[in-house]
């Protein structure tokens, strides 16, 4: 009845965002760490540039840890040459070793106030998604750096990191508690300012964004080239906005600016919003896909150790020990 | 269209007010979203100002819908449109309540089976055909009609019709039909009945301007019946008991046939009833004096199809009473002549009772009252009779009333011998009486006859008999007869003539006595309710009507057969009872076999057709919008609940 839905739910926010923007724990549950303890960031997609990590590289050269020999060269050091074997062949061998490095992890974090819109807020996924990947990085000895995305520092955390070590995981929980979100972000700029950033000569770059606000995200990724980088996007969205179920006439206020319009939700809009959505994500995927990068998208209703660890299984961004 | 309530539409200015609520309710919901950006094409769907912007959506129309089709509703629009529609014709049903439609036909009796087919027949006529319900037996008469009374009742009369009349007054009806019909519409005449009576001596195909249409409800059935009864008392303490039995049948038939008084079984004779044969039987039975059996019954033992007619009922006393009231010092002539007559309650008053107490004046408790060498104050009500009329003195003279004082007698006169009786005036009274060998001798003279009084009987230029009235003679009327005739000389009192003129004298107070026995449906004449406060009536196997002063002068609800008792209650508390036996048994009635001009007029005559013809109807808008909006409604509470 037209006065049932006069009525009916005055003053009545639909899809309100969680409002504090103070996320709920980002704590990792028991099963999900088992999960995690046997997985480890795939190294394929890792570029290793830090000496002193645990994991092996391609880049074979003369060490004592034996791992195969070559025939010797002009310019080898004689101090690896391999005399016995050498004696025992026509020619001079060379001793080579595995050389252990590690990688440097940037855990990139859309701090913006759309990532505590939704209930449950987007930015417990995120969070819990960050501490993971984060839980994953310092158990493989990996060097860790997490950046809060923000257009104003002073109001979330700052940046943690590098850290290094499994020792350093309690501090994860209490960072990311910490974390806040307001504002809006430019995350291109981010990416731009990472590639200039003092000692970064290049990693994993994991960005958890729900990339709605992204401008130029091309232009990011191309600041972030292969081999030095590998950018991983993880877009986060809430079930109500792939598939919201509004309808009527409905004032809209963005949550991060605020700004308020009043538009005709119809059913036809609806399926409108549907497609524009789609094809907002497609054109992120592509964009990746040409910068060897790599995106997925995570619906915020899916959890750690179900969805979201399969998920980076089938996108090779984890592997199983 | 036309709007009989123009100002319904005030219902539209719910409009506007519906699309302030829906505004004010669009302003109440908002949402937050995380990017405006991904809404930001439905910006060409805003146009205008906000204030101005209507929501446009489905239960914004449906509400303006509604409140738009309840506001006409209101206003009563009305179109006129050409529909076909079926021609309008009156509907005149002719129903048979004769006694033979009690037949049992099969499981139901022919009556029930034409009431449902008049029914049936009623409805399914066209909504504007005017119908006219007559029924005939007795008598004709019209039940119900569609133009004042509506569809119910029309059922509910035709449902409460009762048959039982003896009777066919088929041509009455169709007179009456025809009188009752719209004469500015075609019409068809329905004769619901089972053809068993003699039609074709009554109806003239062509004299009936209307088609006729038979629905014969009835088959060929063998009955029979108790025709006739009569009960005569041939001497004292026996009773003589005429019945007649008639099988309308093709075969042969024995019946046992028991006589029975006052419910009592007395006799019973097997009556061997050849067909198509009518067999009488006479019984004799004595009857004890302290008996005083009210009624005979003759009861034909075994079934038929038609039952009502298997017995025949005959009361015993009937007739009624005749109070008289004789005023005179020497009664001895008059009383004797009155007793002679049956069924007479005589009391004889001396002139000093009937001056000082007995009577009032306005009340008359006797039928008939005879003064004798006597002149009242005030002549009593109804009949009266005034034998030689007395000299009055002067005193009483002028006491008396001018009018009563005019019928004082002034002189003897002498009557020649031999004159012959002339009959100036042809009245019932004296009609058919013979006067010859009466001897007159002498004849008391008015002094000045009341206006209005005319001779009956006189001998030469010498009235004998004068009758006339005294009106007004508040409360009533007093019907005067003078007997001027000297009655102490002469041998008028030893001639028949004088118990037969006497014997009229009380035919005439006696009105209206009830038959012994009639026909059922036939209408009875009650008596006047002078002499009686209330009369009790009580038909067979039904509780008793009483009815007060002043009564119907005619009792007609009799399509029952059996005993019917008639209580007349006097003033002083005394009751005459009169018993009147209704019988169904007739000879037209009883031959239950359709006759054979049925078979000519069934089929006979085409059944007309329903036109159908383009009309211009008004047709009222307001229940197809009612309804829309409440289908409406329901869409819209669909719509509601699934949001």
């Amino acid at each position: 009845m037209w006065f049932r839905n006069i009525f009916n739910g005055r003053d009545k926010l639909i899809h309100p965002a969680s409002g504090s923007g103070h996320p709920s724990s980002p704590l990792l549950s028991p099963r999900a760490l088992r999960q995690l303890n046997h997985l480890t960031l795939n190294s394929g997609f890792i570029p290793l540039k830090v000496p002193s990590g645990s994991r092996s590289s391609s880049m074979r050269r003369p060490a004592a840890d034996f791992r195969e020999y070559r025939q010797y060269a002009p310019g080898d050091d004689i101090r690896y040459v391999d005399w016995k074997a050498s004696a025992r062949q026509e020619h001079i061998f060379i001793k080579q070793g595995e050389h252990q490095k590690a990688a440097t992890v940037y855990v990139l974090l859309d701090c913006s106030a759309s990532m505590a819109w939704g209930d449950p807020p987007k930015s417990q996924t995120a969070l819990a998604l960050a501490n993971a990947l984060s839980y994953l990085a310092l158990a493989h000895d990996d060097r860790l750096v997490i950046l809060p995305i923000t257009q104003d520092q002073t109001k979330t955390v700052p940046p943690l990191g590098p850290l290094w070590g499994k020792g350093q995981v309690p501090v994860l929980s209490g960072y990311f508690q910490a974390v806040r979100f307001q504002g809006q972000i430019d995350l291109t700029q981010t990416l731009v300012e990472l590639s200039y950033r003092k000692y970064s000569s290049g990693g994993l770059v994991l960005v958890i964004s729900d990339l709605l606000g992204v401008k130029d995200l091309t232009t990011g990724l191309d600041a972030l080239p292969q081999p030095s980088w590998k950018v991983v996007c993880f877009q986060l969205l809430h079930p109500a906005e792939i598939n919201p179920t509004l309808n009527g006439y409905f004032e809209m206020q963005d949550i991060e600016t605020g700004q308020k319009k009043l538009y005709p939700v119809t059913p036809k809009a609806l399926e409108t919003y549907r497609q524009r959505l789609e094809s907002l994500q497609k054109q992120i995927a592509q964009d990746c896909l040409e910068r060897n990068a790599v995106y997925t998208l995570f619906p915020t209703n899916w959890s750690i150790e179900n969805e979201i660890l399969s998920q980076l299984r089938r996108t090779q961004v984890v592997k199983p020990l | 269209m036309t709007l009989l309530n123009p100002f319904g539409l005030i219902g539209l200015l719910s409009l506007p007010v519906i699309l302030s609520f829906h505004l004010l309710r669009e302003r109440q919901r908002r949402t937050i979203v995380s990017h405006l950006k991904l809404w930001s094409f439905l910006d060409s769907e805003v146009r205008g100002p906000r204030a101005r912007r209507i929501p446009i959506t489905w239960i914004l129309l449906l509400d303006l819908l509604i409140a738009t089709l309840i506001s006409l509703a209101w206003s009563q629009p009305q179109v006129s449109v050409l529909l076909p529609a079926f021609r309008q014709k009156h509907l005149v049903i002719l129903l048979d309540i004769s006694s033979s439609m009690r037949t049992m036909d099969g499981p139901v009796s022919r009556f029930d089976r034409a009431k449902a087919d008049a029914i049936k027949l009623m409805d399914s006529r066209g909504a504007r055909d005017p119908v006219t319900i007559v029924s005939f037996g007795q008598r004709a008469s019209i039940v119900a009609d569609s133009r004042t009374d509506n569809a119910l009742q029309l059922q509910e009369k035709i449902t409460g019709l009762k048959a039982g009349e003896t009777g066919y007054s088929l041509q009455d009806a169709l007179a009456l039909a025809q009188s009752s019909l719209d004469k500015l519409l075609p019409a068809e005449i329905h004769i619901i009945t089972d053809g068993a009576f003699p039609g074709e001596e009554l109806i003239d195909f062509d004299e009936i301007a209307y088609p006729m249409l038979w629905k014969m409800v009835g088959t060929a059935l063998d009955n029979q019946a108790v025709i006739e009864i009569n009960a005569t008392q041939i001497d004292e303490g026996r009773l003589q008991i005429f019945t007649r039995f008639v099988n309308f049948g093709s075969s042969p038939v024995s019946r046992l046939a028991t006589l029975l008084i006052d419910g009592r079984p007395i006799d019973q004779n097997m009556i061997e009833l050849p067909p198509e044969t009518s067999v009488p039987r006479v019984w004799q039975t004595t009857i004890q004096p302290s008996e005083n059996p009210v009624q005979v019954m003759v009861n034909l033992e075994g079934t038929d199809p038609f039952r009502e007619d298997d017995r025949a009922v005959i009361g015993l006393q009937s007739g009624g009473i005749t109070q008289v009231a004789l005023v005179s010092d020497n009664p001895s002539t008059l009383q004797l002549a009155i007793l002679a007559f049956p069924g007479v309650d005589l009391e004889v008053i001396s002139p000093e009772d009937y001056s000082s107490s007995r009577f009032t004046p306005g009340e008359n408790p006797s039928d008939l009252t005879i003064f004798q060498k006597f002149l009242p104050e005030t002549l009593p009500e109804g009949q009266v009779l005034i034998v030689e009329p007395p000299t009055l003195s002067n005193d009483q003279d002028n006491s008396l009333n001018p009018q009563i004082a005019s019928l004082q007698s002034i002189s003897l006169q002498e009557i020649p011998a031999n004159s012959s009786v002339e009959f100036p005036n042809p009245n019932p009274l004296v009609e058919g009486i013979d006067f010859n060998g009466v001897r007159w001798s002498k004849a008391w003279t008015l002094a000045s006859p009341p206006t209005g009084f005319v001779p009956l009987l006189r001998v030469g230029d010498i009235p004998l008999v004068l009758v006339g009235q005294f009106s007004p003679n508040p409360p009533g009327v007093s019907r005067v007869v003078v007997l001027l005739a000297d009655l102490s000389q002469g041998n008028f009192t030893k001639h028949p003539a004088f118990p037969i003129l006497m014997a009229n004298m009380i035919e005439f107070s006696r009105s209206a006595p009830l038959p012994p026995r009639f026909n059922t449906g036939e209408t009875l004449l009650l008596p006047p309710p002078g002499n009686y406060q209330s009369v009790q009536v009580t038909p067979p196997n039904q509780p008793a009507i009483v009815m007060n002063s002043p009564w119907p002068s005619e009792w007609s609800q009799t399509v029952e057969p059996g005993l019917y008792r008639f209580s007349f209650t006097r003033a002083d508390g005394k009751i005459d009872e009169l018993f009147a036996g209704a019988n169904t048994g007739d000879e037209v009635e009883s031959d239950i076999r359709p006759r054979a001009w049925t078979q000519e007029v069934i089929g006979g005559i085409p059944v007309s057709g329903r036109d159908t013809v383009q009309e211009e109807q008004s047709v009222d808008l307001r229940t197809w919008l009612l309804g829309a909006a409440v289908l409406l409604l329901l869409v819209e509470a669909v719509l509601a609940w699934r949001r």
